[in-house]
């Protein structure tokens, strides 16, 4: 069985508020569609966020639409919802107005198909994690029957989101015997083994943020064909041609010097990190619109100044104490200034008159 | 710090509520008033032990519950606290549980102290960085800038400095109290220098002064006291001269004193000599006048009879005028009332006394008057009567009256029998003729004879119509006589009963009662009359004697004339006014009694006269010789006087400048004491003057010192060096937070003075230009840049509220914009979001609904 296995499409979704961008995303996934085709598989697995919404507009309806249809329904179609497309209060998610497999809404649902154990969970997050993880325990003893089982789920695992928040589960949270573990959330591509099987995010078709940019690069964009015939699951990475996009950092005094990592089939963005003493950022924005705006569809800049006393006081470490300190140039009487500051601001007036006159008693003889 | 689970229990609306907060995005929803945010005063009380939002709530315990329960769960560096309040009416109970260890801390003092410690911040900084409250995203893009100024500097505790850099102020007031009062005491200690050295040296100047003083005033005193013994001899001789002198001087006053004494008696006895002299003289002038008073004694008594005769002479003229007045009078009244002229006996008692005979002749005139005029009214009601009642009576009697309406009484009666009879035959034939009439009538129909019933025949019944007919004419003409001679006795009747009323008009008795009074009043006026004669005739009784009277009076007059005439020729002449003369007369009769006595002692005044001027010669040469006595002593007084005064002067001289000598000496003494004294006083001051000009520099020093300090709390100064410092951080952060949305918006740079400047789309712009979702972004970046600068770190952010002051479409923006930033990017893995806008559900993780049913709010979670 060959399954196609594609994440994160994010149809809508219209990055910088640009209409290209919005286009670029529909592209991508039309040309995934037509890459799946040519891959003649059996099944298309959508592990989540196919929509950026679950109230999508009409443009990306129509755009899925006409993309959809060119499989002509020859593709059995297992989706989970994502974080993006689920919606509140048991609504209605878009994919029922297109006959799209969307499993397991707030509990584990599975489907036999041609042998194989289908088995997913849309996103659940918050609060609901404790039910996300008692429903996946269900898995194991389902999945016992087949021979063959696919896990698809729209959830972050700790170790590839390790920010407190950002996660939902770890490793230990998942069941141990599905044949393919088919993973949305994740924008970057990714696979690894994991108990017998394998697991894979088969991550965004587009640079959908600036952090991508990097796995991007590394990784490509696209989405996973699976091969479930041999013992063994093979996993074929297929690339899609995306408009590209440059992260750099540049000296004020190298701007023209990229001019040659622009030429690309589709027009880039470019984000830059002009890095500089004393920067004069009118005159860069300028310069970088005369030399690249012809040759990118839009330019990001932002500026570190090296000169700029930000760089010089390490982050958090600032306090009124020591300021005080530094504006009088006198540790004593910063002591003096910080204790009756702490007294002035609860109206402690009266304190405050004994701790200057304590002040001025011990510090007669150095007046 | 992450907040994992709250429980409440009786707070405020709650009854028992248990939410977990999982990380990620918590939305919690409801309508107003549902009881969300009493959620968020959980939070806080559990942290703070009181109640930090603005609004009033004045008992955190449930209504009708007694006490209240909160339970806060929450992880700070992987350490998981259990934070336990329980506040009842009376007194509330805090545990802080650390759930690796156990109980930290017990009391809510202890509680809200550790607290802040495990949070490594203070209570402000907590809640400026965890909380974000209602409307602080509006304020941050759309209050002017001054207003966003403010909220900055108040979150990151600008406002605190402010303050502190207020009531600095007030410290510095109490250093410069102080610094006043050691300059008060500083310019007193000069003045009082100032005025102490001024008086030593005048003090110098003084001793000087008296010590040549001291010296000219003994010199002086030697020299008095030698002229004082001088003068002194020279008094006591002249004080014995002055005794004889005195004695000389004593006799001189004596014989001085009877000699004048004498001279005085001399005086007094010429006086009564010439007084009885000239009184001799008098008398004899007198003695003329005195003899003509018997005289006028005489003629005054003449005189006055004569005026009283001729008085009485006057008053019987006058009555006898009067008495041929009435004599007039009554000789009309006589003519006037002849009628009543008649001889009856009457009597009549009076005296000759004309008053009397006058009162009773008016009133007889009176009476009579009155009596004439009631007969003569009495007479013409009469007459009337009498003609009135001729008319229908005969004999003006009551018998005559009486008889004569029986008369007419029985004619009436009469009348009304023939009349009774005539009405009774008329009635009987109007019967008849009704009957004919009836049977008439039955004839036109029937054949049947009314009267025999037998049956009729033509003629029959004709023969019987006619026979009725008849007879109904027959008695219709004697109706009509019966009417006449009806008519004729109605017309008599009344008539007579006419005449019966007119003779029972006539007043019979009131003509015999008048007939009477007539004959009464008649008699009365007789007498009247008859008195009225006696009247008469005394008058001229009286008459006759008083003009008998009269001759006599005449008689007695001319007597007297010829006495008064007689005594004219005795004084000499007639005198006009004899009583004034008579008065005069007799004073000058007794002024000449009066100097009888003192004409008498003339000789014995004129013996004892000699007597006392042969007295006066003697003591005259007495004095004479006294006086030669005194001339040889030759005592001048003035010049004793002189000598005395000089003496005494000299004397007083001599204590004064005694007493003055003594007070130098001793001002002298005083003086140099004093002077002593001052000196040292002054070595004094000045040594305190030292002291507390060290003081007051000091003071100056140490102000200069808190000036700086209140430098270091000022705008311009410390929370200057703050936001230059801070502002850089608040940019970096915003920065890498504004790079997290979908905008096109490359650099954010909040200025030391808290401007905002952006640069988007390769220009910079300003915050008005920006588009609403621009606005909500950069809001957020930089609400969460100031808590990230202020804390540290981002861990759980609360919201409340934060689309309240935004329109529809900013809220749907803000929507838009914080899923892209909260659900990919994870910058802050807890954000707890309190709204009643449903619309945030879509960027919630977990989504609680807050309903309030039967006032108990009720947490509900949405899957």
């Amino acid at each position: 069985m060959r399954i196609a296995h594609i994440s994160d499409t994010h149809l809508g979704y219209r990055q910088y508020n640009l209409d290209e961008r919005e286009q670029d995303i529909y592209d991508a996934f039309d040309e995934a569609i037509s890459k799946i085709i040519e891959e003649r598989v059996d099944v298309l697995i959508h592990s989540g966020d196919l929509f950026d919404s679950p109230n999508p507009q009409i443009k990306a309806l129509k755009s899925f639409k006409n993309s959809i249809e060119k499989l002509e329904g020859k593709v059995k179609i297992f989706s989970v919802l994502g974080d993006h497309d689920m919606p509140k209060r048991r609504g209605i998610p878009p994919h029922k107005l297109f006959n799209v497999n969307v499993l397991g809404i707030g509990r584990l649902q599975s489907e036999e198909y041609k042998g194989v154990l289908f088995s997913g969970i849309s996103n659940l997050k918050g609060n609901n994690i404790i039910l996300l993880k008692e429903e996946l325990k269900k898995f194991d003893h389902e999945a016992e029957k087949y021979k063959k089982s696919v896990l698809i789920l729209h959830q972050a695992l700790k170790k590839y989101l390790p920010f407190e928040g950002a996660y939902e589960l770890t490793a230990d949270d998942l069941p141990r015997s599905a044949t393919y573990y088919a993973l949305g959330h994740i924008h970057s591509r990714l696979f690894t083994k994991f108990g017998s099987g394998k697991l894979a995010y088969a991550g965004s078709t587009e640079i959908l943020r600036k952090d991508e940019i990097s796995s991007w690069e590394k990784n490509g964009k696209g989405f996973y064909i699976i091969d479930l015939e041999d013992d063994e699951v093979a996993i074929n990475k297929i690339d899609l041609d995306i408009r590209p996009q440059i992260n750099i950092d540049i000296n004020t005094d190298e701007l023209e010097e990229i001019s040659d990592k622009l030429n690309y089939g589709k027009k880039p963005i470019l984000h830059a990190r002009v890095i500089g003493e004393h920067i004069d950022m009118k005159a860069i924005i300028e310069k970088f619109n005369e030399l690249y705006r012809n040759k990118t569809l839009s330019i990001k800049l932002s500026f570190k100044d090296t000169s700029s006393k930000m760089n010089l006081i390490p982050q958090k470490d600032w306090n009124l104490k020591k300021l005080m300190s530094e504006y009088l140039n006198d540790e004593i009487l910063a002591d003096l200034a910080y204790n009756l500051y702490q007294l002035l601001i609860d109206n402690n007036i009266e304190e405050a008159k004994k701790v200057a006159e304590k002040f001025l008693e011990e510090n007669k003889n150095d007046l | 710090m992450i907040f994992k689970k709250i429980i409440l229990k009786n707070f405020i609306s709650h009854n028992e509520t248990e939410i977990d907060f999982p990380l990620g995005v918590t939305v919690i929803v409801g309508e107003n008033g549902a009881g969300k945010s009493s959620i968020l005063d959980g939070l806080i009380f559990a942290l703070f032990g009181d109640k930090v939002r603005g609004d009033t709530i004045t008992d955190i315990i449930r209504w009708g519950t007694s006490s209240a329960e909160i339970i806060l769960d929450f992880d700070m560096d992987s350490v998981e606290y259990e934070v336990k309040w329980t506040r009842t009416k009376r007194n509330v109970n805090a545990k802080l549980i650390r759930k690796d260890i156990g109980v930290i801390a017990t009391h809510k003092d202890n509680v809200v102290n550790e607290i802040p410690k495990i949070l490594k911040m203070d209570k402000e900084t907590i809640i400026n960085s965890i909380f974000i409250r209602q409307g602080e995203i509006a304020s941050l893009i759309d209050a002017d800038p001054k207003v966003r100024k403010n909220l900055i500097g108040k979150l990151i505790g600008l406002d605190k400095m402010e303050k502190s850099w207020e009531l600095m102020k007030k410290v510095i007031e109490h250093f410069e109290e102080e610094k006043k009062d050691l300059k008060n005491r500083k310019s007193e200690l000069d003045i009082e220098i100032k005025t102490k050295t001024k008086n030593i040296e005048k003090i110098k100047i003084e001793i000087d002064d008296l010590k040549n003083k001291i010296t000219s005033l003994e010199k002086d005193f030697k020299l008095v006291n030698k002229q004082f013994k001088n003068i002194d001899e020279k008094l006591n001789e002249l004080n014995k001269k002055k005794e004889i002198y005195n004695k000389l001087h004593t006799s001189i006053e004596v014989i001085s004193g009877e000699l004048s004494l004498i001279e005085k008696e001399i005086e007094d006895f010429k006086v009564s000599v010439a007084e009885s002299k000239e009184a001799k003289e008098k008398m004899k002038e007198l003695e003329k006048k005195i003899e003509r008073i018997p005289l006028i004694e005489q003629y005054v008594e003449k005189f006055r009879k004569l005026n009283d005769e001729n008085e009485n002479l006057n008053d019987f003229t006058n009555e006898i005028n009067e008495i041929q007045n009435i004599d007039k009078n009554l000789r009309k009244k006589f003519e006037e009332y002849k009628e009543y002229k008649s001889n009856i006996e009457v009597d009549l008692e009076i005296q000759d006394d004309l008053w009397q005979i006058k009162e009773i002749y008016s009133n007889l005139i009176y009476d009579l008057d009155s009596h004439f005029s009631q007969i003569s009214e009495m007479k013409d009601e009469l007459k009337k009567l009498i003609e009135k009642a001729k008319k229908v009576l005969t004999d003006i009697t009551p018998q005559g009256k009486e008889d004569k309406i029986n008369e007419l009484e029985k004619r009436i009666k009469e009348i009304e029998t023939k009349i009774r009879n005539l009405q009774e035959s008329y009635g009987q034939k109007i019967g008849r003729i009704r009957e004919i009439d009836e049977f008439l009538d039955l004839l036109k129909e029937k054949d049947i004879c009314p009267v025999c019933k037998s049956k009729l025949t033509i003629d029959h019944r004709k023969k019987v119509t006619n026979e009725l007919r008849d007879e109904k004419k027959r008695h219709i003409d004697e109706l009509k006589k019966i009417q006449n001679e009806l008519e004729g006795l109605n017309k008599s009747k009344s008539e007579l009963n006419q005449k019966i009323k007119e003779v029972t008009e006539i007043n019979v008795k009131r003509i015999i009662k008048l007939k009477k009074d007539i004959d009464k009043k008649s008699l009365e006026s007789k007498k009247l009359y008859k008195k009225l004669q006696l009247i008469e005739v005394k008058l001229a009784k009286i008459k006759t004697n008083i003009e008998k009277d009269i001759s006599d009076i005449n008689v007695l007059i001319r007597k007297l004339s010829d006495d008064i005439q007689e005594i004219i020729t005795k004084i000499g002449y007639e005198p006009t006014k004899p009583e004034n003369e008579l008065k005069r007369l007799r004073e000058k009769e007794n002024e000449y009694n009066n100097l009888k006595p003192i004409a008498g002692r003339y000789n014995e005044l004129t013996q004892k006269l000699e007597l006392k001027k042969s007295r006066k010669s003697i003591l005259l040469s007495n004095l004479n010789d006294t006086n030669q006595n005194i001339k040889e002593l030759g005592y001048n007084k003035e010049e004793h006087e002189k000598i005395g005064e000089e003496r005494d002067k000299l004397l007083q001289k001599q204590i004064k400048i005694k007493t003055e000598l003594n007070e130098k000496k001793e001002l002298l003494e005083k003086r140099i004491e004093e002077m002593k004294e001052l000196e040292i006083e002054l070595k004094k001051y000045a040594a305190d003057l030292k002291k507390i000009e060290k003081s007051l520099n000091k003071i100056e020093e140490f102000l200069n010192k808190l000036e700086r300090v209140r430098g270091s709390f000022s705008r311009d100064g410390g929370q200057k060096l703050v936001r230059r410092v801070i502002a850089p951080i608040i940019s970096e952060y915003a920065k890498t937070y504004v790079e997290h949305f979908n905008l096109d918006i490359m650099n954010i740079e909040i200025s030391e003075d808290f401007d905002i400047s952006i640069v988007k789309g390769g220009n910079e712009v300003s915050i008005k230009s920006m588009s609403g979702g621009e606005k909500v972004a950069i809001a957020i970046a930089i609400r969460l840049a100031l808590a990230k600068t202020i804390s540290g770190n981002l861990s759980s952010i609360i919201m409340d509220e934060p689309t309240i002051h935004l329109d529809d479409e900013r809220r749907r923006e803000l929507v838009d914009i914080m899923k892209d930033f909260l659900m990919d990017n994870r910058i802050v893995p807890q954000m707890i979001i309190i709204s009643h806008f449903a619309g945030l559900e879509d960027v919630a993780d977990t989504i609680y609904q807050v309903k309030k049913t039967n006032n108990v709010s009720r947490v509900e979670l949405i899957t």
